[in-house]
């Protein structure tokens, strides 16, 4: 009964997202909104952890798996992108990478930043 | 429909066991086989999709067996508020380099996505439907559709672009020499969304938290992004 209990209030937060969803007129998907909200319902204490830790750790061990039928898909719909494939590829890949090393980097640089300022202030201190 | 796609569409089960059954192959094989093109999401579509075409199964009949399985991802999405919530000492700490960094890496995609349109010279319809194509599905076709793109083209480059996450998170990390897993989950959410995210959440809590933080933050940053630059293209 305890996965079946956490898995209820998985979906309570599911339903809750899709609610805003439809409420706000923003293109922020049910999803977005239902993790947002089950992240403040722990924040604030309305939820514990271990009433929904278990089964949220499953979810996200299997979340990989859940993606695939949406790529066998595409042996449906590449036609919509035949005419411009290689530059959509080109696109996709490098935005893909810049973003990536954009992120990664921009992050990196500001810890190392804080990181050095909270060592000298221990140091000074 | 002949039989075997009369009986794959009626018997839902069966594709459901199909996609469990590869992947679990997959994965034990890429446990031994170290090498990220090596990747089991890649290797199990190659795998359907091949079974598929050699026994002449339209997509369609698959298609129930599909809609079992992304079923779940709503639910499943919601859950990265867990590690995002256990993992909330370290977003405090380090507000100034989540904020930032996502924001570096969303104009960087929207902005590069808008100079290479260009350059190719791809009509406004498709490059519309490229722009949000590093933030989760649900937002990313909510913009496209938005700014008159096409939502079944945006798909396809979500879900590439996904796909290229869970294949080089991590060989990216190494070459990039990412210190932090912080730096590494910011990069990997921000890049590629919830399939780079989970694929790095095998390997750090962390990373999988910062990542679940960038699809959100990544996402709600590009809903204003896009519009802005868009009405120059």
């Amino acid at each position: 009964m305890k996965f079946i209990k956490q898995f209820l209030i998985i979906l309570l937060m599911s339903v809750l997202g899709g609610c805003l969803n439809w409420l706000i007129p923003l293109p922020i998907p049910a999803t977005v909104w239902g993790m947002l909200l089950l992240f403040a319902a722990l924040a604030c204490g309305l939820i514990r952890l271990d009433q929904v830790e278990n089964t949220a750790d499953f979810f996200l061990s299997i979340m990989p798996m859940l993606f695939i039928p949406y790529a066998v898909g595409l042996m449906d719909s590449y036609r919509i992108l035949a005419e411009h494939a290689l530059p959509i590829l080109a696109i996709t890949v490098l935005s893909f990478f810049l973003c990536f090393t954009v992120t990664g980097k921009t992050a990196d640089y500001i810890i190392a930043l804080s990181d050095r300022k909270s060592a000298e202030e221990v140091h000074h201190g | 429909m002949d039989r075997i796609a009369a009986f794959v569409s009626e018997n839902a089960f069966f594709g459901v066991f199909l996609t469990i059954g590869f992947y679990l192959l997959f994965r034990h094989l890429s446990g031994k086989i170290r090498f990220p093109l090596f990747n089991p999401i890649l290797l199990t579509v190659a795998a359907l999709i091949g079974f598929l075409l050699l026994f002449d199964i339209p997509y369609e009949a698959y298609e129930p067996s599909g809609d079992l399985i992304t079923w779940f991802l709503t639910p499943a999405t919601v859950c990265f508020a867990v590690p995002l919530y256990r993992q909330l000492h370290v977003l405090r700490r380090h507000m100034k380099a989540v904020l930032v960094s996502i924001f570096a890496g969303s104009l960087t995609s929207v902005a590069s996505i808008f100079l290479m349109g260009k350059l190719f010279g791809l009509p406004t319809h498709i490059h519309a439907s490229l722009s949000p194509k590093s933030v989760t599905t649900p937002i990313a076709t909510a913009i496209a559709e938005e700014m008159g793109g096409v939502a079944g083209c945006t798909v396809i480059a979500v879900i590439l672009t996904g796909i290229l996450g869970s294949i080089f998170a991590v060989s990216l990390k190494k070459l990039l020499r990412l210190k932090s897993d912080i730096a590494w989950g910011l990069a990997t959410g921000t890049s590629s969304h919830a399939i780079g995210t989970s694929a790095v959440m095998e390997e750090s809590e962390i990373a999988g938290a910062m990542g679940s933080l960038s699809i959100a933050i990544a996402g709600v940053m590009t809903v204003v992004l896009v519009p802005l630059l868009n009405g120059l293209y």
